[in-house]
């Protein structure tokens, strides 16, 4: 019965992919529909920029790709359901790096590491900041951090996830300021305490965007590893020399040990899938910015972000 | 004022009442079936939405939601499964109505106060959306700890015929509440290594075992031993059934309005505080009522006023949540969370500037839900008819479908199977509760309000541990903790009485 909508909606993509010119020779992969899991629940960033590209490879392969939701742990759920399946190419998992590099250092018990997949691109960044309410008297990281030090104040920042933790702790470790790390159940709920003048700052990758444009909120600095292409002005805390970036990169992956061919068609599906147009929809829509990588880059970007977090997650468990 | 005359208008027309038409009917339907529920549906239908007009959209989203909040008293009254767990509160007085033939009179009030619960509360997002946000937004930990702890006092109301029986059950709710990750450190709680866990019990599945699964076992067990004929076959139309069984009369209507007013704040206002929801909603609005009435031992037994209580409350939340999402930006609960989705696809992003930014889809959007409200009259007050008679299939064809329904939507929850043992092991749960008389509510709200407290508590340890005098200049907070004190005062002083 829940089925319905599905059946309804997979008949329509059916019937767009059958007026598709006939690119598909029989014998070829893809020979049958797709399914992407989804790691997110539906209408947030992954999900969004999941859906969109599914409908654009659709036209690549010929082949309808039905989304389904696998939501749960950051991404974890789906990880753990994707490594499982068959490695035929049938089955790719649409989720986030932090699943793959964060989550098995912070829980030594999950059962997949970055090598148990055959990772097919990274595809969209999400373009976070540090913010504080609009009246707070700081207009920079600089400003905080002197306030904080002149005044012998302890700040509270309100976290989601562990990356604002570990964020928190690389401001501790070089300015010698403290934090109470306030923990909250999602980005929204952390720029709930902010506006309500309960805690003094958050990390948010999407929600704070509406509340500085509202003017309710303004952007500190960004952990993003380069400036923000809706943000030039905005510094990131690469360049104010704290060494720390963690950018959790939305990216599409298959269990391990694809054909090569499959896989090579796949890749090459996702990077032509992944368009100009499909870009300016992401970061128009949803402020989602492209980052595409191949699946070799791509690999080498998660071990890099998995090494990047290792001694940060060391110093996190020290203090619990 | 033209963008709000235009925004009407645009939802006048026939193609997005049609779409109202069709959410609402869908969450009737859905909000109906034990084991199916309004945010699955909505879940599921967000997708399609992509297809659709911005106002098409969200209106028909908005449908299903409203649709849904009021089907989920059907099965409640009728078969004692609630629909969806916020109708829980619903089933205490509904069914004993149902079992004296007297359903289709349980069903309308439902209905009646269901629609006025629902419109009350979007009045009051249609006129005071933003200074409520405000208020809410002043709502931090420490505030938030103290509302939560008045909440539990609801505990008392609702445990049963033991109010120790009702503490354990309550506790033991609260328990299984801190299963997950932990807030703070990440580190997983008493997941056994089950990475599905990490969320925490998935409320759903969990509901749907406890509360439609257990019941169908109870109801097949004394099929089973004989303790009951097959009654299946009252027939709520039959010419027999006197007509005042069947409907509810303008004076009994005014006899409960005190009760429905009081259950639209106290829905209205959980409403507007994100995190707390219908289910709590049902339960207060039921706890309340049952508090202020002269005769609080006839709830339970069949008393109109207790569905009027239930099903005002918990519909009062529907549009009220709509009021952090519109003003601030901040989804106050499930749907509303997965509605932000369905406006973020339509390059909307619901916040502080919507009403600067879209105010003609804003106003086209509190068009449809007024249009929605309407239908879900009509569209409910001919589906009673249709769903009535249901309980005239024997039992014995319900059940299985009913079964089957379960287990269905336990699986769309996660798309996992994973989902269905959990509703398995509380269905067995469920029904060693019921046998021994430990209260499911009581279960509910422990669990229910667990997550939440737990949180607070901590954000308010966390953020006040060095100076725990300044909690004294919260008087929100304080003002809480003294009406704690007083009910439990109350409740003691009755107990010993």
């Amino acid at each position: 019965m829940m089925k319905k909508p599905f059946l309804a909606l997979s008949a329509l993509v059916i019937a767009g992919a059958m007026t598709l010119p006939a690119s598909m020779a029989l014998a070829e992969f893809p020979e049958k529909p797709i399914t992407m899991l989804i790691g997110f629940r539906p209408g947030g960033a992954v999900d969004t920029t999941g859906r969109l590209l599914a409908a654009n490879l659709e036209k690549e392969l010929g082949q309808p790709v039905i989304a389904v939701q696998k939501a749960g742990g950051g991404g974890k759920i789906m990880a753990s359901t994707l490594i499982n399946a068959d490695p035929d190419g049938y089955t790719i998992g649409m989720g986030a790096s932090a699943a793959y590099t964060l989550a098995p250092q912070l829980d030594p018990k999950i059962s997949y590491r970055i090598d148990d997949f055959d990772h097919l691109a990274t595809v969209t960044i999400p373009q976070d900041a540090l913010v504080v309410r609009k009246d707070s008297p700081w207009n920079s990281l600089e400003d905080m951090v002197k306030d904080a030090k002149a005044n012998g104040k302890t700040l509270s920042i309100a976290s989601q996830v562990a990356v604002v933790n570990m964020l928190a702790l690389a401001i501790e470790k070089k300015d010698g300021i403290k934090f109470k790390v306030v923990p909250v159940k999602g980005g929204a709920r952390g720029i709930q305490q902010v506006l309500g003048g309960h805690v003094d700052l958050t990390w948010s990758g999407s929600g704070w965007h509406k509340q500085v444009a509202a003017g309710t909120m303004k952007p500190l600095v960004t952990i993003s590893a380069k400036r923000m292409p809706g943000y030039p002005d905005l510094p990131t805390m690469l360049e104010l020399g704290y060494g720390y970036t963690f950018v959790d990169t939305f990216m599409l992956s298959a269990p391990k040990g694809l054909p090569a061919d499959v896989k090579a068609k796949l890749a090459s599906a996702v990077k032509k899938a992944l368009t100009p147009e499909l870009s300016e929809q992401l970061l128009g829509k949803m402020k989602l910015a492209t980052d595409y990588r191949n699946p070799e880059d791509t690999l080498k970007f998660l071990h890099a972000q998995y090494d990047l977090v290792t001694p940060m997650v060391a110093d996190m468990k020290k203090m619990n | 004022m033209d963008q709000i005359i235009a925004g009407i208008g645009d939802a006048l027309t026939l193609i997005n009442i049609l779409y109202v038409a069709l959410g609402v009917f869908i969450g009737i339907f859905v909000g109906a079936i034990p084991g199916l529920n309004a945010p699955m549906a909505i879940a599921i239908a967000v997708p399609i939405t992509f297809y659709m007009s911005p106002l098409a959209g969200i209106a028909f989203l908005i449908g299903i939601n409203k649709g849904g909040t009021f089907g989920g008293s059907i099965a409640a009254i009728l078969l004692n499964t609630p629909g969806s767990p916020e109708a829980t509160s619903t089933a205490f007085d509904g069914y004993p109505l149902a079992r004296q033939g007297k359903g289709l009179k349980a069903l309308k009030m439902a209905l009646y106060s269901s629609v006025f619960g629902d419109t009350f509360s979007d009045i009051v997002l249609f006129t005071v959306a933003a200074p409520l946000a405000l208020v809410a937004l002043k709502m931090g930990p420490p505030e938030m700890t103290a509302i939560l702890i008045f909440s539990l006092t609801i505990i008392a109301g609702l445990a049963g015929k033991s109010m120790i029986r009702g503490l354990i059950a309550a506790a033991l709710g609260g328990f299984l509440s801190t299963v997950g990750l932990d807030i703070e450190t990440a580190e997983p709680r008493l997941t056994f290594g089950f990475v599905e866990l990490d969320d925490g019990i998935p409320l759903l599945p969990m509901a749907i075992g406890l509360l439609a699964l257990s019941e169908i076992i109870i109801q097949i067990e004394n099929h089973v031993l004989a303790k009951e004929r097959d009654t299946g076959s009252i027939d709520v139309f039959s010419r027999d059934v006197p007509r005042e069984n069947k409907a509810v009369s303008g004076r009994e209507f005014m006899g409960c309005f005190r009760t429905i007013i009081r259950s639209s704040f106290i829905g209205t206002g959980i409403g507007a505080l994100p995190g707390i929801g219908a289910v709590v909603a049902g339960f207060l609005g039921y706890a309340a009522a049952r508090r202020a009435s002269k005769n609080p031992d006839e709830f339970g037994t069949g008393k109109l006023e207790g569905i009027a209580a239930a099903e005002a409350a918990n519909s009062a939340v529907t549009g009220a949540n709509l009021i952090p999402l519109l003003a601030l930006g901040i989804p106050g609960s499930l749907s509303a969370a997965i509605l932000i989705g369905a406006f973020l696809i339509h390059g909307v992003d619901p916040g502080p500037l919507i009403f600067k930014e879209y105010p003609r889809l804003v106003y086209g959007i509190f068009g449809a839900m007024v249009i929605a409200n309407i239908l879900n009259f009509v569209i409910g007050s001919f589906g009673l008819r249709f769903f009535a008679l249901l309980v005239r299939f024997p039992k014995s064809v319900i059940h299985p479908i009913i079964v089957v329904l379960c287990i269905a939507g336990a699986f769309a929850i996660g798309n996992t199977v994973f989902s269905i043992s959990i509703m398995v092991v509380f269905a067995v749960l469920g029904y060693f509760m019921r046998k021994l008389d430990f209260s499911f509510a009581t279960f509910i709200i422990g669990f229910a309000l667990g997550e939440n407290f737990e949180i607070s508590f901590r954000q308010t340890v966390i953020l006040f541990a060095e100076n725990p005098a300044e909690l004294l200049t919260h008087w929100i907070a304080l003002g809480f903790i003294l009406l704690t004190l007083f009910s439990v005062w109350r409740i003691l002083r009755r107990g010993t009485n």
